[in-house]
Formats: structure tokens, sequence, C-alpha cells
């Protein structure tokens, strides 16, 4: 055992008081799960070092203890016992996922049959039906507690969704998938701008000049981002999540592309849990633009020495290029 | 930029030209082969994770459209579902899970398989009726 996983396992040891103390409450909750206390540690454990424990970080005490809190310790109980095959926990699992797991199916499927399909399909994998080393695998065992276990299936409903399209179609991209979940196109509806004719006065050379230096500069500023920025531009440009979606995805007070976002307001020290509107997220977005926009002139001026004048002709050929497409040319010719 | 008209036009365009980079970018992304697990994508769609815990996976996200679309219509789905209370199934008895996974593959493969799938019954249980036995 290499010395870091031995300092994080006795980290873990400092804390089987918090976990037992979790196994008792469970069992209390669900006392014919057959679960027992020391399996249930080290399904906690293993949670853990999947989470907790990355390079660069060695957690105190107190924030495993956190972190041990946190895990949704009830529904990783009862899929532990679903794993094991435990009667009562499958019947407690039908009574109370059944029907949603249907609901998800339905709403994602393209047909009556299919959305049963992928139940029946969703429960085999649920119950296993590979055996390793004489013990069957079920796909509870991949559950770790992080999330919810009803979100955790919805994630496996969908990509057991994916895996029937791409069985019976050979390759469907995901676009096609999704397509009956009724999204548009690209949603992001920028008004063509007005164009000058300072162009028409410049010789192609100096145009194609702008052109390179402009979508090198665009690809710079966007590099320059950081990964949480450059994730909201993606969602909202690339994979078309609307501003309601997106505040969706922050609307956890400890979600920390929220905290990214919102690390320097005041409102949120001292309103951590307010909801985070469309409008918040639309101001994220043209804080985002900003920097993009300030890096991207700032590389026109000082990468490729153009002037405050040519870089505005810069976004005028490049925003006229992309409506005609021909920027698009040029970059996958790159 | 000296206004705030200006700063709004500017921001405009310069959405503008993200908005096509994006796309094209996507389409010319280097293709990953390691994907995040369900469990993984899950915890990170409903905001549980810590600043270390997903700062790997917003990395991942950026660099993967494939997981990133997943992570996108997860959201949507979740949205959809958000509003809508669980619903509990009509079954009043338990039902044995071999036979309900009997009956799965009854469907799906035309019969059955139960020695495959004979219940295990967890030790624990089997001790419980030991005693209740005695």
């Amino acid at each position: 055992m290499s010395p870091e996983l031995a300092l994080y396992d006795s980290l873990l040891e400092n804390c089987e008081v918090v976990m037992d103390e979790i196994y008792s409450r469970c069992s209390e909750n669900m006392p014919n799960f057959g679960v027992k206390n020391g399996c249930f540690n080290d399904s906690l454990k293993k949670t853990a070092r999947k989470y907790l424990f990355k390079e660069n970080n060695k957690p105190t005490s107190d924030e495993i203890k956190t972190f041990l809190i946190e895990i949704q310790a009830e529904d990783l109980f009862m899929a532990m016992a679903c794993s094991n095959g435990n009667e009562r926990a499958w019947w407690e699992f039908d009574q109370n996922h059944r029907g949603y797991l249907e609901r998800v199916s339905r709403h994602l499927a393209r047909s009556e049959a299919d959305a049963q399909d992928v139940v029946d399909t969703v429960y085999v994998e649920l119950y296993g039906t590979r055996v390793v080393d004489g013990e069957r695998v079920s796909k509870f065992a991949s559950y770790s507690g992080k999330g919810s276990l009803r979100g955790w299936l919805r994630t496996i409903v969908w990509h057991s969704l994916v895996d029937l399209h791409r069985t019976s179609h050979d390759e469907v991209s995901l676009d096609e998938m999704t397509e009956n979940l009724g999204e548009g196109l690209a949603h992001a509806s920028f008004a063509e701008q007005n164009l000058g004719g300072e162009e028409t006065m410049l010789d192609q050379i100096t145009i194609d000049r702008y052109r390179k230096v402009t979508v090198s500069a665009i690809e710079d500023a966007f590099a320059n981002l950081e990964n949480h920025e450059k994730l909201l531009l993606l969602y909202y440009h690339v994979d078309n999540l609307k501003l309601r979606e997106i505040s969706r995805l922050v609307q956890e007070p400890e979600s920390e592309l929220r905290s990214w976002f919102q690390r320097k307001s005041v409102n949120r020290e001292q309103n951590p849990d307010t909801k985070i509107h469309e409008s918040t997220v639309m101001r994220w977005l043209e804080k985002t633009y900003g920097k993009v926009l300030k890096y991207f002139k700032n590389d026109l001026q000082t990468q490729a020495g153009l002037k405050s004048e040519e870089i505005g002709i810069c976004m005028q050929l490049a925003t006229k290029d992309l409506a005609n497409s021909s920027l698009y040319r040029n970059l996958l010719k790159r | 930029m000296n206004s705030k008209g200006n700063i709004k036009k500017d921001n405009s365009q310069i959405a503008f030209l993200i908005d096509g980079f994006l796309k094209v970018r996507s389409t010319t992304s280097v293709l990953i082969e390691t994907h995040l697990d369900e469990d993984s994508l899950n915890a990170f769609i409903e905001g549980q994770l810590s600043k270390v815990e997903s700062q790997p996976i917003i990395n991942h996200l950026v660099g993967c459209s494939f997981c990133r679309q997943v992570t996108a219509e997860l959201v949507k789905l979740e949205l959809s579902f958000a509003e809508t209370d669980p619903v509990v199934s009509q079954h009043s008895e338990p039902t044995k899970v071999s036979e309900v996974i009997n009956g799965l593959f009854s469907r799906l493969f035309g019969n059955t398989t139960g020695e495959v799938f004979a219940h295990q019954e967890p030790e624990d249980e089997k001790e419980d009726k030991k005693d209740e036995n005695n």
C-alpha cells in the first residue's frame, strides 16, 4: 500500500464513530435489510476515496466527517441491500422507485415498448447478470451515495436508452436520440451586426491577415478562461442549455459552479440559500463575454499589434464571416 | 468602451463570435475514450460536489463533448421531473426478487433462467430464521 493510501485509511479510521452512527440510524429505519455494519462502513470509505481523496488534497478529520454526514446514507443502505439480493429491500425499492423509472423511461423513449424494454433492462442490470469470482455483480454496487438514488437511476435509464437506440440503429448521435425532448437548435439570438463599409476599402491581403489574427485571438481568449467559465459558455452555446436549465444546475447552495461565479458576491455571503434566477445566469454569461472580449482585444493589441480601429474592423469582419459561415471553413482548415 | 451602450454592443458581438467558434470547435474535438460514470455524472448534476470533488469533473466536461451533452440532457430531464410527486407502486405484498427477475428474463429472452438467479439469502437472515425456529 502506498504511503498516501495508508494515510487516507488512517484518516478514515478516525471517523469510524461517525460511520457507526450513520449505520445505526439506517439500520433502525430499515431493520430487515440485512446490511452489515462493516460492509456499510467499507462502502462509505470507498465513496470517500473516490471523491474526497484527490491528489494534493489532504482533508482534515472534520472535513471527512462532514463529507460522510452529507452522503445519502439511506439511499446507499437500500442500494447495498438490493445489491445483496435482500427481498425486503427489493420490495421497497420497487414500491418507491418503479413508478419513477417508468415515467422517466416513457418520457425519453419513442414508444411504450421501448420504455418497457428499458425498465426491464435496468432492473436486470440492477440485479446483475455478471458473475465474478462466484459473486453476482449488481449495478447497485456502483452507487456511492454521493448523489440521490433517484438521480442515479435517472442517469442509468438515460444511458440504457442510448444503448437501446445504438443497438437498434447502429450508431445514433446523442442529438438524434434526444431530439424528442423538444429542444430547438441554437438559441443564441444575436442580431446580425450592421456592417460598415470599411472592409471594402481594404485589400485582400490585409483582410486575410485580419481574419487569421481574429481566429487566433478568439481561440486564445477562450483558452484563457477558467474551466467553469468555459463550461458555462459550452453549455449555453454548444449544448443549448437554456438559462433556466443552467440555473437548475447551480440551484444547490453547495454547488461549486455557483460558488465560483458568486465568490465575490456580498449577497451570497448574507444569503447562501438564495435561488438562482435566469437573470443571474445571464449576468454570469455577460461577465464571461466581457472577459473574453478583454482577452480578445488584448491579444489583438499585444500579439498582432493592431490598433483599436483595426480591432473594430476585425470584429466586423468576423461577424460578417460567421453570418456567411466562411469563418467556420477557415477554422476547420487550421 | 466608453459607455454602457458600447459594452453591450461589444458583448453582443463577442457572444456572436464565441457562439460560432464554439460550435466549430465542438465538431473538431478530440475523441476522449474514458467517460464519467453514472455516479459522478449524477452527483455533479445534483450539485453535491465540493470544489475539490468537482474540479476534475469540470475539467473533463470542458474537453469531453460526449459527457457534457449527457449532463446537459440529464439537466433537462431532471427539470422536467423536478416538480412531479414521487409515484408509489400499487403492489401491496412483497414480491420475490427472483420472481421479478425471472419474469423480466422471460419477457426479454422468452425463457426463464431461474437457476442463474436463484436468490441467495444473506447469512444473517439465515441465522435470524434459525433463531426463530429454535
